[in-house]
């Protein structure tokens, strides 16, 4: 779990262009500035290649925050 | 047969209110699909028999194709599948809805003019293709399991939102096909009075009130003075939007009473403060379906995915998204003026400059006027017209266009109020306890409404003058 | 509150509405459809669907006046006098238009037996469109036009119309457009009026805005309305000739407010085409009546005693010279566009 947290942290910084930013299981859409549709976009590419993962597109509008994308993204690498 | 319709809430709708809860006490689950869709094939039939057949091809071509979907592994076959499947979808959406205008307009370029055979507008057709689309992609993806044929059809066809939406996803309905569980007493009046709110908004505010002045308005489009061109364009503005969300709190409503939950499609969108945020809050259904099934595969597609070249997608998906209103430049522009909007909101965004809220909000909504002016009006010239009217290019003064303007002011003033300050429906809806004042004030909308709707006007000139 | 009794309740309110409104309608009958007769005066009565019914259940009349509002004062009694033999029904429609003169000539061939003779008033054509505020009112028979005669009373049962309400409220409590009107024969009055006006005419004519709402600017000829208008005539007079049914077409009376309106080339293009079709008797241009207000309700509808002398000159016709008509056919068009063409001249150049 925190092994897939420490790897999203830097990904996170370097798509919202925020070096101070901290996630935690709980950051959300909505409690981090600079995530918006566009970011959205942007961390699911670069997620989707260092992790070599795909999501479906009907799971993107339900990945607006980190603890339910950690799952789905465990889900995905067991497979 | 339309929900603000006698024969649609006093016989249609306790009709199958009742019989659901025969059919969900007993536990016939298959039977209550059944009767689900055939309820709903009689309210298709009743607006719109002759496009019936349509709507059936539609639904077996799909279910059909679901299934290929489903039976050919991951891999280039099933992305075939696939891609056949969201042609024949556009291919019948665009004969159906677009080939007049693409004749008109290619034609005209190219000095060639067919003659098509007059196609009516299947009844629900932008909305069945779209619902479709995203499953044949939920199914492609494996979020969800195709379902069979007599599933399939009901959650399609389903009567609460087969002519104005929401527009529903699979995952969220078909399993809820399948739960007999017996809607509630609570869930029941909760429904009842989403329902009336929606009723009232549609008849008494939209259709009523600010239809009227827009009508006026609009007609009148080449006199209007600076005053009654806001006026008419706020007038428009509103009626859409108690229109478009009565609507769809009325087939909440109706969900709510057979027992099932649909999605939200409104959320106070006069109240945003940016056109980014106004697209979360006007009918969200299809924002949503734009953002993750038009704008997210085409941005996919573009890598590495630039600021810049977002911004295009984004313009692109909402032309897209214009367009989809209707077959007219006007829906066109009106897309493409949103994903401008949007485009300058993300420029905004970047600059980190945060606008004081009165003027953020009046920025957005003067953009939200000037896209409705354009959505309602009749082609380029009226919209034109009543634009520049806006500008005070007719005059600044009142033309008297309007008889009693102060009143229009007034009640212009009260549907800002309700649409501003109040809680809208959802809100209410999940804080709803009956009450004695909830009674009477449904009762009282209620009965408005229906005065409202039974009034068979007549012209002041009976047996005097023409 | 329970939920359960917050939803019988709005079920309740719900019933109640629609049974107070029902029985409102049925009870007050503004348009005269249920035949409740409560109260003595109607509303608005309808007049498409009272005539059939009434008609359906006397079938012996052989002479019909066809129209639109303006002939309704026409008394059969007078058209049965100058026209030997005639049994006459005032089948005037508010606001008929050709089409509908078409249909309900057509019921007439099938349903009356005797039926030997059909007088057709026409108006100016500009006029000849439904005001869809008034759609109740024009509604047509359920015979004629082919819909369930439950559902055409359910309309009248369920909606509301607050002006034919007020109208039957105020008629019933000694408002002055109070009609007299006689379904058995077809025509109406009103009495209130007309005393009124032969009070004081003077005073009438400046109390009455309608006279001045006449001298609107000139409406210019609707082409597509005008072959309309005389497709329907032709057809109208081909049925009849068929069915060796005689056919007296004549214009209204136009009050002059109302003739201002009127364009001369439009007007000359009008007769020249009618005259076509069927010879006609013309009271449209300027004269004593026409020129006179205290002939008339308003712009619209001359009075009762007008529709005397219009019969009278129809039936005696070309026996006694009329200073009210003049009598239009292939053989007389070049002479009388010349009369009106004069008289037009002179009079709008006079008033």
């Amino acid at each position: 779990m925190n092994e897939i947290l420490d790897r999203l942290q830097p990904i996170f910084r370097e798509v919202l262009e925020n070096d101070d930013l901290v996630i935690t299981e709980m950051s959300s859409a909505k409690n981090i500035e600079n995530w918006d549709s566009l970011a959205h976009i942007n961390l699911v590419s670069v997620i989707e290649q260092e992790f070599k993962i795909r999501f479906a597109l009907g799971e993107l509008e339900t990945l607006n925050n980190v603890g339910d994308m950690i799952e789905l993204m465990k889900k995905k690498m067991k497979r | 047969m339309v929900f603000n319709s006698f024969q649609f809430f006093l016989i249609f709708l306790p009709a199958v209110v009742i019989m659901n809860r025969v059919l969900c006490t007993r536990g016939r689950i298959t039977a209550r699909k059944w009767f689900f869709l055939i309820s709903s094939l009689v309210f298709y039939s009743v607006s719109s028999v002759e496009t019936l057949p349509i709507l059936l091809g539609s639904l077996f071509m799909n279910w059909y194709i679901a299934g290929r979907i489903q039976s050919s592994d991951i891999g280039p076959l099933r992305q075939r599948w696939l891609k056949l499947g969201i042609t024949l979808n556009v291919v019948l959406l665009v004969v159906f809805k677009y080939s007049h205008f693409l004749a008109d307009n290619i034609g005209g370029l190219l000095g060639w003019h067919p003659s098509l055979p007059a196609f009516v507008l299947p009844l629900g057709i932008s909305f069945f293709t779209i619902q479709q689309i995203m499953y044949l992609v939920d199914c492609a993806e494996e979020m969800i399991a195709p379902a069979p044929l007599l599933e399939h059809a009901t959650f399609i066809s389903f009567f609460p939102y087969i002519t104005a939406g929401p527009i529903v996803r699979g995952g969220s309905i078909l399993p809820q096909l399948d739960s007999i569980e017996q809607s509630s007493e609570k869930q029941l009046a909760t429904g009842l009075m989403i329902f009336i709110i929606g009723l009232f908004k549609k008849v008494a505010l939209a259709d009523q009130s600010f239809g009227r002045f827009a009508d006026e308005g609009f007609s009148a489009a080449a006199s209007l003075g600076l005053a009654e061109g806001w006026l008419t364009g706020a007038s428009y503005t509103f009626q859409l939007y108690f229109d478009f969300s009565g609507y769809s709190d009325m087939a909440l409503g109706i969900g709510l009473m057979l027992g099932l939950s649909l999605p939200e499609n409104f959320n106070s969108p006069y109240k945003a403060l940016s056109i980014i945020d106004f697209w979360k809050r006007w009918h969200i259904t299809l924002s949503n379906f734009i953002t993750t099934y038009l704008y997210t595969p085409m941005a996919r597609s573009v890598r590495p995915l630039t600021f810049g070249k977002a911004m295009l997608v984004t313009i692109l998906a909402m032309a897209i998204a214009g367009i989809w209103h209707g077959a007219a430049w006007t829906f066109l522009i009106f897309g493409l003026l949103h994903g401008l909007a949007i485009v300058i909101n993300h420029y905004w965004r970047k600059t980190k400059v945060k606008l004081p809220w009165p003027i953020a909000w009046s920025l957005t909504f003067i953009v939200v006027i000037v896209g409705f002016v354009m959505f309602r009006a009749d082609g380029w010239p009226q919209a034109y017209a009543v634009l520049s009217s806006m500008l005070g290019t007719h005059g600044i003064d009142y033309h008297g266009v309007f008889e009693q303007g102060g009143l229009r002011y007034l009640i212009l003033l009260a549907g800002a109020a309700v649409a501003f300050g109040a809680p809208n429906s959802n809100e209410l809806a999940r804080n709803f306890n009956p009450s004695w004042r909830w009674c009477v004030f449904s009762c009282a909308s209620l009965l408005l409404s229906m005065l409202m709707l039974s009034t068979g006007g007549t012209s002041g000139a009976i047996y005097r003058g023409f | 509150m329970s939920s359960s009794r917050f939803i019988r309740y709005i079920i309740g309110a719900a019933l109640l509405g629609v049974v107070a409104a029902w029985s409102v309608n049925y009870i007050i009958d503004p348009f005269g459809v249920f035949g409740t007769r409560f109260f003595p005066e109607y509303g608005f009565p309808q007049e498409r669907y009272m005539k059939i019914e009434y008609l359906k259940k006397h079938p012996d009349y052989n002479t019909f006046l066809i129209g639109g509002s303006r002939p309704g004062v026409i008394k059969t009694e007078v058209v049965d006098r100058y026209f030997p033999g005639a049994k006459t029904y005032n089948l005037s429609l508010l606001d008929g238009i050709p089409s509908e003169f078409e249909k309900y000539t057509e019921w007439l061939v099938k349903n009356m037996p005797d039926l030997s003779h059909v007088i057709l008033e026409l108006d100016w054509p500009v006029g000849y469109e439904h005001d869809p505020k008034n759609a109740q009112l024009n509604e047509l028979h359920p015979d004629i036009s082919g819909r369930s005669r439950n559902d055409f009373l359910l309309d009248f049962l369920a909606k509301i119309n607050f002006r034919a309400l007020g109208e039957a409220i105020s008629n019933n409590t000694g408002g002055l457009n109070q009609m007299e009107y006689d379904f058995t024969k077809g025509y109406w009055s009103r009495p209130l009026r007309d005393k009124q006006i032969d009070t004081n005419c003077d005073v009438y004519k400046a109390s009455e805005e309608l006279f001045s709402d006449g001298k609107k600017a000139r409406k210019k000829l609707d082409t597509a309305l005008l072959s309309e208008t005389l497709a329907a005539i032709a057809r109208i007079k081909s049925l009849l000739d068929k069915k060796k049914v005689k056919l007296t077409l004549f214009l209204s009376p136009f009050n002059k407010h109302q003739l201002d309106a009127i364009e001369l080339s439009d007007y000359e293009q009008f007769v020249t085409q009618l005259v076509k079709i069927t010879d006609f008797y013309n009271f449209m241009y300027y004269n004593k009546i026409t020129m006179n207000d205290c002939n008339y309700y308003e712009a619209s509808h001359f009075r009762p005693y007008i529709g005397d002398l219009v019969v009278r000159s129809l039936a005696e016709h070309p026996n006694r010279d009329s200073d009210l008509h003049r009598y239009f056919s292939r053989e007389t068009l070049v002479p009388e566009l010349e009369f009106i063409k004069a008289n037009f001249f002179s009079e709008r150049s006079s008033g």
